[in-house]
């Protein structure tokens, strides 16, 4: 059985009478501890499925199911106990308290999160132990972006969702984020989502959901998903 | 085009930012709404009186002496100054009706010229007609009285009857009160012809002063001509002077009170402009590169501050000439009869304080703009760098930072990452709350030193006011049940030291007095045996000191009586001259005749007895005469709270402004918060947690310039027959505060209730 479903999802955006629909008819699985890339130009809806799943955003029609729960059934304040206890997330623009240290924002984490791991741990296995008391203006943009993964892996999820990690980042250090990300998905047995228009990205990933128009394209299976160092873009 | 394009860029950037437009508007509207009102509130209310005297021809001094012959009125016309001059006949007669009124007669031997009657209904009087009067308008309608009405006047017990021609207002009675505050029911005025009155003969003079006479000169001239006169000024004749105080006063408060609302509102302004500008940042950027010439731009961002300000200036200015002269009119229109009302056209300083608003934001905004233009095209095009967090001094002493919780370090650090807008916010409460202590201080010290006065200084129950035919105080000690009596001789005299000279009382009392406390804070101190104690309030408008030498000129008397200053006796209200029986009779050989008598714990014997007397005149009580006195200064009290409510909207826009400021700039942080999983209680718990901290410390360093204003307020509002004394109550100081708090919190709850409509999509786009 499947940790993830998306059954028939489909969402629309009502603005000034007229109607779009960002996601439709979308159905896709993923598994447990498996890493997978929703790939797709921009506009395609890939961010909207990311809400979606994320519980930030409702559905108009159709079922997602993660793990036991079916989130679209899920109230507002349950949907915040998911984001809190299943959820962590990495964003394209990090995302960081600006007055925060970098501890601190992870602590941030550990705040709301009942079974959260120790930050200055997390913080030394993305490799940042000694810059752990720097602000984030003090901190370059990989190194930013690890912060905000050692953010979302401290509250220990089932679930990670990254939106364009690598966004922001030159490709070594993109690539070095990934490997982390990758690293964890191994360790850890987190499932990976990453949301992305990089095509260069979906050999790593063991799923590949290409999505176009709101609509998925294709659903690819890498049965032997490439290492970081064969990934150049 | 370009000016167009531009235009409606302009104006949807308005409504965009609707909010923060109309705070700017607000803000330098209640600025100028209470300048302008207050402002508009004196010069309406002098602008009324003036226009009434100089109708009526009001006198320009006044003189009391008898007689005022045909003769005397020759002398005095040929005084050089001198334009007219009218004798008259003043005295106050009991009106044969059961509660006994008294009217002031004002006889006339001509047709009246000085000081006209305004003649509101029925006609005028005939400088013939011997059997009719015009009475005292308001007299007339609290006792139903009309013309063609009969009014009788008992002089000596004689009836004497008149026929009532007409009602009529007098502008030398605007305000006419025998004690604090108007009694129309029992007390009021009357004009007839003096020759209906045979056996009394005129007593006095009006006159009237060439428009480029010197005022002193001519009063000194007379003065010379008849030293035993008592001339007044128009600055000493009660309604002159009532009306002159109130002026005083609005003009003192359109000072203090408005420049402090403008000050808050500016601090203001400079923030919302220059958030405003810094959220265009990157539009300027596009704009410049699209090749907008400087001139425009500038221009274009200078109308973000120009409109509203324009607007709301305006807007305060108008709305504060309708409102607040309205109220305080009212109020006036209580202790004062005005026959109509008339509005200044808008003053210099109003324009000024109006041109000023829109000056200074404009410089603001424009000081913001030069500030974002001076970087390259290319540095605006990119968002700000976000600002470094910075260790803060606090963490060093790393035992208290340990102990603190996450969520005070991170409201700590949050505080202090914008220094400018968290010492906006905390002025903001602290404003808020030094307005509400001083509104409520400033109440508080009314009945303060008023209480002081006629509960502190004045030890008796009651007072009784004899009439001339009273007589020995001992007789009257021996008759009257009570456990304590002693006599007073009140004299109208002018009072001359140090240059000056004022129309006032000297109050003799018995040497061995214990009625009236006249030391410090209420305390009793024996008369001295030599010299005159004169009150805090005389001394200082003489500007003279103890030992200083002073001159008691008694009308009626051609010789003044010299006497030197011994003590200065500290009451509060009134211009008084304090001297004990021996001292009084050692510089004067009129004797010591009671003209009142004080009675401490009376019994109901005693009461009895008092108020069978036939030399009785009235009784007073300090417990009425202190709500009188509050009565007079209801005005001012009136002003006050008008300042409260202003202080109270003020304290709301600006606290809700900064609010809301501050929650547009972490917007993209609390929904980041939301992402993470915090609920929408802990973020707002977070965020009052903020807030909670900034009320508290604004309302502390609020207590102590609220205080300090007070003061300063009070004391320019000063009326020349009191001290004011101020003081805050404990109440009150708790009232404002929790006031305050309450207030921010209201302010706090509605914007923590934003908290829901965040979106956390929001957090996942690019900065902007």
């Amino acid at each position: 059985m499947s940790y993830i479903t998306f059954e028939h999802v489909t969402k629309e955006y009502h603005t000034g009478g007229e109607c779009v629909q960002a996601a439709n008819d979308v159905s896709f699985e993923m598994q447990k501890g498996e890493m997978s890339v929703v790939l797709g130009p921009s506009g395609a809806g890939k961010t909207t499925i990311l809400n979606l799943l994320g519980g930030m955003d409702r559905v108009t029609s159709g079922r997602i199911v993660v793990g036991d729960k079916e989130i679209t059934k899920l109230s507002g304040k349950q949907l915040t106990e998911y984001r809190r206890l299943d959820v962590g997330f990495v964003f394209q623009f990090y995302n960081l308290m600006p007055n925060l240290t970098a501890l601190e924002n992870v602590e941030l984490a550990r705040q709301v999160c009942p079974n959260a791991l120790d930050p200055a741990e997390v913080l030394q296995q993305v490799g940042l132990g000694e810059r752990m008391h720097n602000f984030p203006a003090q901190l370059s943009g990989g190194e930013q972006q690890r912060v905000s993964i050692a953010r979302a892996l401290c509250k220990n999820p089932a679930l990670l969702l990254c939106d364009e990690p690598t966004g922001a980042l030159d490709s070594k250090t993109g690539l070095q984020v990934l490997s982390l990300l990758k690293d964890v998905t191994d360790r850890y047995q987190t499932t990976v989502a990453i949301i992305t228009h990089n095509a260069a990205i979906a050999p790593l990933a063991r799923r590949v959901i290409r999505v176009r128009s709101g609509r998925i394209e294709q659903v690819e299976i890498n049965e032997r998903p490439a290492s970081i160092e064969e990934i150049v873009w | 085009m370009v000016r167009n394009a531009l235009r409606r860029k302009l104006f949807r950037d308005m409504w965009q930012n609707r909010l923060q437009f109309l705070a700017v508007i607000l803000l330098c509207a209640l600025g100028s709404w209470v300048f302008s009102g207050l402002d508009a509130s004196w010069r309406m209310l002098e602008t009324s009186a003036q226009t009434y005297f100089e109708e009526q021809n009001l006198a320009d001094l006044w003189i009391t002496r008898s007689p005022v012959d045909r003769n005397a009125l020759t002398r005095m016309r040929s005084v050089r100054g001198v334009a007219d001059a009218q004798a008259r006949l003043s005295v106050e007669l009991t009106v044969d009706l059961p509660h006994e009124p008294t009217l002031l007669v004002q006889g006339y031997e001509e047709a009246v010229r000085i000081n006209r009657p305004l003649l509101q209904s029925g006609r005028a009087l005939l400088e013939s007609d011997l059997r009719g009067c015009l009475l005292d308008e308001r007299f007339a309608q609290a006792n139903g009285l009309s013309p063609g009405d009969r009014l009788t006047l008992l002089v000596g017990g004689e009836p004497y009857t008149y026929t009532i021609r007409g009602l009529c207002l007098s502008a030398e009675y605007l305000s006419l009160a025998k004690s604090a505050t108007p009694d129309p029911l029992n007390y009021g005025f009357v004009i007839l012809n003096a020759a209906s009155l045979p056996l009394l003969s005129p007593n006095g003079a009006v006159l009237t002063l060439a428009p480029e006479a010197d005022t002193q000169a001519v009063k000194e001239a007379l003065e010379a001509l008849y030293p035993e006169a008592l001339v007044i000024g128009r600055d000493a004749q009660s309604a002159v002077k009532s009306i002159q105080m109130d002026v005083d006063m609005f003009r003192n408060l359109s000072y203090v009170f408005p420049l402090l609302a403008f000050a808050v509102a500016a601090m203001i302004v400079l923030t919302t402009v220059s958030r405003m500008l810094e959220n265009q940042r990157i539009q300027m950027g596009t704009l410049k590169a699209l090749g907008y010439r400087d001139g425009q731009l500038r221009r274009h961002y200078l109308s973000y501050a120009f409109y509203p300000s324009l607007v709301g200036s305006f807007l305060g200015l108008f709305v504060g000439r309708w409102t607040i002269p309205w109220v305080l009119w009212n109020m006036e229109i209580a202790r004062h009869v005005f026959p109509y009302r008339l509005n200044a056209p808008v003053s210099a300083a109003q324009w000024t304080v109006c041109g000023l608003g829109v000056v200074l934001s404009c410089l603001i905004c424009l000081f913001t703009y030069r500030n974002s233009a001076r970087e390259q095209t290319a540095a605006l095009l990119r968002p700000k760098p976000p600002r470094a967090g910075r260790k803060l001094l606090l963490e060093r002493w790393k035992g208290l930072w340990r102990r603190m919780g996450f969520n005070a370090k991170m409201v700590m650090r949050n505080l202090m990452r914008n220094k400018a807008r968290t010492i906006m916010s905390l002025m903001g409460v602290l404003c808020c709350n030094m307005l509400i202590i001083t509104s409520l201080g400033l109440q508080d010290s009314v009945a303060y030193f008023v209480g002081k006065y006629y509960f502190g200084t004045l030890r008796y129950d009651v007072r009784a006011d004899l009439t001339q035919d009273a007589g020995q105080v001992e007789a009257y000690r021996k008759r009257v049940e009570a456990g304590r009596l002693e006599g007073v001789m009140d004299v109208a005299l002018s009072a001359r030291g140090n240059g000056n000279a004022l129309a006032t009382l000297l109050t003799v009392l018995e040497d061995d007095q214990r009625l009236i406390n006249l030391g410090k804070d209420e305390t009793w101190i024996p008369l001295p045996a030599h010299g005159a104690m004169l009150s805090q309030k005389l001394a200082e408008t003489l500007g003279v000191k103890v030992g200083d030498a002073l001159e008691l000129c008694v009308p009626g008397d051609p010789d003044p009586l010299r006497t030197w200053v011994s003590g200065i006796a500290e009451v509060t209200i009134g211009q008084t001259v304090y001297m004990s029986r021996s001292a009084w009779e050692e510089i004067s050989d009129a004797g010591f005749t009671p003209t009142a008598l004080l009675v401490w714990q009376p019994t109901e014997e005693g009461m009895r007895y008092l108020s069978d007397l036939d030399e009785l005149e009235s009784f007073s009580y300090p417990t009425e005469e202190n709500e009188d006195t509050l009565q007079i200064l209801n005005s001012m009290m009136g002003a006050f709270s008008l300042m409260s409510g202003a202080a109270l909207g003020l304290a709301f826009v600006v606290l809700y402004n900064m609010g809301i400021l501050n929650f547009t700039e972490r917007t993209r942080e609390y929904a980041t918060l939301k992402v993470l999983g915090y609920h929408q209680k802990e973020i707002r718990r977070l965020m009052r947690a903020e807030n909670n901290l900034m009320t508290l410390l604004g309302v502390l360093l609020g207590i102590g310039p609220g205080w300090w204003l007070v003061g300063m307020v009070f004391r320019s509002c000063e009326r020349d027959n009191m001290v004011f004394v101020y003081t805050v109550k404990g109440v009150s100081v708790l009232v404002a505060c929790a006031a305050t708090c309450a207030f921010s919190y209201l302010v706090s709850w509605f914007l923590t209730r934003k908290v829901r409509a965040i979106d956390m999509v929001e957090a996942l786009k690019s900065v902007e």
